[in-house]
């Protein structure tokens, strides 16, 4: 199958194909050294905890996962070989939707790790309530109204799907 | 045939309890279908812990019931309002939402849903009719041909999930080491743990999956906004089709029905793909193929069967053999681990009430979805424009408690964030992101089954070639890895290296 000659989901206009290439590019040669370091730590790890690769009843617990790290080991070498020598016109494996702006996808990440932060310390619910609305305000750039009215029902939904429904416990935090 | 089974399952089916839960899986599905910012792995995702709390038939069928939803509803902003909800949706953009523009969007999709009803029932039918013998053909199967199975699934979805098989064979293999996080399965010694005792019950597969779909879907498109301004108006009168546009449709929900059905039993290929693909043959075999594009009815019809046919075709390889032919369908199998089920041969003769009660939750599920998707629509649109602006914090908030309730531990929140950025990066890299979820689900199985072959052959390598069905399995396989790389070479050879300005071009 040629996925060239099928049409595909519509781009944005404001990232262009090219760029998305360029980046793609660059991109898989820092993947490749990832998954390299990957692979690394994981045999350093079987080989530290001395788990057996081999016994005379057969294969120990450590030869499958040795196994995949050395395979992924080389599969890391032949996407930097690829990243380096390709024409990044002539690639094919660019995403064709256009991502979000990095600073709004960056700020979005940061109010998840701030909800995750504070879920234990304030309680669930309220550390729900708080995301939320910060991140209308911030994020969306939603006017106060429609981001309390965000808050509030989302935090009534949790706690009716999963408090009141399924019997979640959510921490309840230093408010009690 | 299992007549018997399917009665006594619908009969089973018929509590207050599985009927609330199947009206809500498909009525969540609905609703992933019509919204662009998630999608049906998304939405299955995040409710599996959900499912936790309700019986298996109940949660499976409920599972199911958001994955047929979803195939569903996509159509309808697609053709409505040009924005398409789901991948297998994609195509009909193109003539769906010019027969709007006409004033016909209502015909685009009345074909769509009445299609795509007839596309589902006849792929019911076939699954009720071949699953069992599948099974039964399956449990011939020992530990040599399991892992012959497994590698030749895995393959396939390594070549066809994504536009680069090395990335891929990255994805897949990335799966399968994470899978081996955890206590060994055999022995029962600790693995790549790095000293925690919280990684001891290994990195779980929903953990994984919110992060991978829910939140990296969140990261890769959060403020993006819903261009309504297309929107057409809708009647109720034009569903069907008139006088001269009934042959057309008929016979291409048919085609429709055939390539899907058969492009849904191959892991990797998916309904998406199956749509692009009965798109192309309707396009080929049409005598005036520059209508496409423009409004032709064939074109919202086969693919709209497409989607449908492969998306219950992908539950046969699933059910029967414990392979599951998507990135849904391997998230499907995790609502079966919840409750302490396998899908593959033995669930046929161990749980056959778990089988017949998902088969006639789907059979219940098309009904009810047939109708939602022609005499609901105005409401579905309605809803686009209510939840749209907030979904990206209501999917954040869902993934998150979604992972916290696996243990009721903030570690799996920092996980699944963490799963959340590897998801965005594949997006970005042009990773499938399938292989992984796909592997990580047979991870285990794939080692147990090698494990076991080597010590009942006393390491002996040739026992993997000793039967035809291992044989022949492996070396498809093989070919599937293989054959895309001599092809290219073959290929480099008769012409020679591809130059682009000037410079030879290596790959």
């Amino acid at each position: 199958m040629d996925p060239g000659s099928l049409p595909t989901s519509s781009s944005s206009p404001d990232v262009s194909t090219g760029s998305r290439r360029h980046w793609v590019r660059s991109g898989d040669f820092w993947a490749a050294l990832v998954l390299a370091g990957l692979s690394g730590i994981a045999l350093l790890e079987l080989w530290r905890s001395g788990r057996t690769l081999w016994s005379i009843s057969g294969p120990g617990p450590a030869f499958f996962p040795a196994i995949l790290a050395v395979i992924l080991l080389s599969l890391a070498v032949g996407l930097a070989l690829k990243s380096v020598r390709t024409d990044p016109d002539l690639m094919v494996d660019e995403p064709t939707e256009a991502p979000a702006p990095m600073p709004q996808t960056l700020a979005f990440a940061g109010l998840v790790a701030g909800m995750i932060f504070l879920f234990p310390v304030v309680g669930g619910l309220v550390a729900i309530g708080l995301f939320v609305f910060v991140e209308a305000m911030i994020v969306e750039r939603r006017r106060v109204l429609p981001a309390i009215a965000a808050s509030i029902g989302t935090t009534a939904l949790v706690y009716v799907l999963f408090v009141w429904l399924l019997g979640v416990r959510l921490p309840s935090g230093i408010l009690g | 045939m299992g007549i018997d089974l399917l009665w006594e399952a619908f009969v089973g089916l018929l509590t207050p309890g599985n009927l609330a839960a199947i009206l809500a899986g498909v009525l969540v599905g609905q609703l992933v279908g019509i919204l662009p910012g998630i999608s049906s792995p998304a939405a299955l995702a995040i409710l599996l812990p959900t499912s936790y709390a309700l019986g298996p038939i109940a949660g499976i069928s409920m599972l199911a019931g958001i994955w047929l939803g979803s195939s569903y509803s996509g159509i309808i902003t697609s053709v409505l309002l040009n924005i398409p909800g789901e991948g297998d949706s994609v195509i009909a953009t193109l003539d769906g939402h010019q027969l709007a523009r006409k004033g016909r969007g209502e015909l685009a999709l009345g074909v769509s849903a009445f299609g795509g009803f007839f596309a589902a029932t006849v792929a019911l039918i076939i699954l009720q009719l071949l699953g069992p013998g599948i099974a039964r053909f399956a449990l011939l199967f020992g530990p040599p041909q399991i892992f012959a199975l497994m590698v030749f699934g895995l393959s396939l979805v390594a070549w066809l999930a994504g536009r680069s098989l090395l990335k891929g064979l990255i994805s897949t293999v990335l799966g399968l080491l994470i899978g081996t996080v955890g206590s060994d399965l055999v022995s029962g010694e600790s693995r790549l743990t790095f000293g925690f005792a919280e990684m001891l019950r290994g990195i779980d597969f929903v953990v994984v999956v919110v992060g991978l779909f829910g939140l990296a879907e969140v990261l890769y498109t959060i403020g993006q906004k819903l261009e309504t301004d297309e929107r057409v108006r809708f009647a109720f009168r034009n569903l069907l089709p008139r006088a001269g546009e009934w042959r057309p449709s008929i016979s291409s929900t048919l085609r429709g029905t055939g390539v899907g059905f058969v492009t849904g039993l191959i892991p990797g290929v998916g309904p998406t793909n199956a749509t692009f693909l009965s798109y192309a043959l309707e396009k080929r075999l049409a005598k005036d193929p520059d209508r496409f594009g423009k409004g032709a009815i064939e074109g919202v019809a086969a693919p709209g069967a497409a989607g449908h046919a492969a998306t219950v075709a992908g539950l046969i390889p699933l059910l029967a053999l414990g392979v599951p032919a998507s990135a849904t369908a391997a998230i499907l199998i995790g609502g079966f681990i919840i409750h302490g089920l396998f899908p593959g041969p033995l669930l046929y003769s161990q749980n056959p009430e778990v089988v017949w009660g998902l088969i006639a939750a789907l059979y219940l599920s098309n009904a009810v979805l047939v109708l939602l998707n022609t005499v609901f629509i105005p409401v579905m649109v309605r809803v686009v424009d209510l939840a749209g602006p907030y979904l990206a914090p209501i999917v954040g908030v869902l993934t998150m408690i979604g992972a916290f309730t696996i243990g009721n531990n903030v570690l799996d929140m920092w996980m699944a964030l963490a799963f959340g950025f590897v998801g965005y990066a594949f997006r970005r890299l042009g990773i499938p992101v399938a292989p992984m979820v796909i592997a990580l689900v047979l991870g285990a199985k794939a080692e147990t089954a090698l494990r076991q072959s080597l010590i009942i052959s006393n390491s002996d390598l040739t026992i993997f070639v000793g039967s035809p069905i291992s044989a022949i399995l492996l070396i498809a396989a093989a070919s599937v890895l293989v054959g895309p790389v001599i092809l290219k070479v073959v290929g480099w050879a008769r012409r020679g290296p591809r130059r682009h300005n000037g410079q030879a071009v290596g790959r």
